[in-house]
């Protein structure tokens, strides 16, 4: 990375304005891309991504090691996502008690990006365990390493490869019957 | 129609993300070179793949977020130094109404023995007697004043 993380974090402890903003510059797209694949709604991500920003800052003097900063982050994320899922599942009715899934009764808008294909990924997506979700989204974001993956996800990181493959191999049958428009 | 031959797409996928051993690899990319069915199945894993390694930009938050955080702080006090002296205060106020509670129940405590003390009990089992009572009515006011410490003030 060109900044100086630690530096930046540190700045921030002692409430430079400045520094938290080069932050949100440098991590808002992955935040906002976790938020948003988990979720699958763009109103509800862009609000925690908002959200997982102020609660780091506010609570920064409990990061014990500024290196750490990614994946504490990434934590953070995750949680704020989570609860809203679960949020999701108390307050709407699913026809599924196995596998509750909110994003089914909104299917995702296309106001991300205005593809298609994008629609039916994320529409996939939106039926795989929260868990899994996460994996393929930090694996595919290609900046995270084995550790940091199985740290932000909470596996160990020998089941980190396992998990991804099957995840992977879950999608893929969840995009049957799409083939055609995927490849168009 | 995949042929006999074909490996299975959770292998194909399995090479993509590349966990297969060495020969494993080697035979399924030597099938594919020469498979069309295979090849088509792998182009439709290179556009999940593709979409799934795009980012997201959520636009310009920075300035949202810091007028949030600026909110936030003017707001919200903080209680850093305000509750740990909130806490001793409250531990001082509880102590000193102990203490005058304890005077008051003993010297109640003392008129009503002197008064209801049957005559099989001695003047040490009074004491006694006397000395539990106030210590459990002690405990329990102690407890009574905590609980509504807790309450209102966050220690």
């Amino acid at each position: 990375m060109v900044f100086d993380l630690v530096e930046l974090v540190n700045k921030s402890k002692n409430g430079d304005e400045d520094a938290m903003a080069a932050i949100v510059t440098n991590f808002k797209q992955l935040i906002f891309t976790i938020a948003y694949r988990l979720i699958g709604d763009y109103d509800m991500s862009m609000d925690i991504c908002q959200e997982t920003f102020i609660k780091a800052f506010q609570n920064l003097d409990k990061l014990k090691n500024p290196e750490k900063f990614k994946t504490w982050l990434c934590s953070i994320a995750r949680n704020l996502a989570y609860d809203r899922l679960r949020e999701a599942t108390k307050i709407l009715p699913t026809n599924s008690e196995q596998n509750p899934n909110p994003q089914e009764l909104h299917m995702v808008e296309d106001v991300v990006t205005g593809s298609r294909k994008r629609v039916i990924i994320q529409n996939a997506l939106n039926k795989l365990e929260p868990r899994d979700r996460l994996l393929l989204t930090l694996y595919y974001y290609q900046n995270f390493s084995i550790k940091e993956i199985a740290e932000i996800v909470g596996i160990t990181p020998e089941n980190v490869k396992v998990s991804l493959s099957r995840a992977r191999i879950k999608l893929r049958k969840e995009l049957q019957g799409y083939e055609e428009e995927l490849l168009s | 129609m995949k042929k006999n031959s074909c490996p299975e797409i959770d292998k194909l996928i399995a090479n993509r993300l590349n966990l297969l051993a060495d020969n494993e690899r080697r035979s399924v990319e030597n099938h594919l070179l020469d498979c069309p069915q295979c090849q088509k199945l792998m182009a439709i894993e290179s556009e999940i793949d593709k979409e799934l390694s795009l980012n997201f930009d959520p636009r310009n938050i920075e300035e949202m977020v810091l007028i949030r955080l600026r909110l936030i702080r003017e707001f919200k006090p903080r209680q850093s130094w305000i509750s740990p002296v909130l806490a001793i205060l409250n531990s001082i106020l509880i102590m000193v109404i102990v203490f005058f509670a304890g005077i008051l129940l003993t010297e109640i405590w003392m008129k009503v023995v002197q008064y209801m003390t049957p005559a099989f009990l001695t003047g040490k089992s009074v004491t006694l007697i006397s000395l539990m009572s106030i210590i459990f009515l002690s405990i329990s006011i102690l407890f009574g004043f905590r609980k509504i410490g807790l309450k209102y003030i966050n220690f």
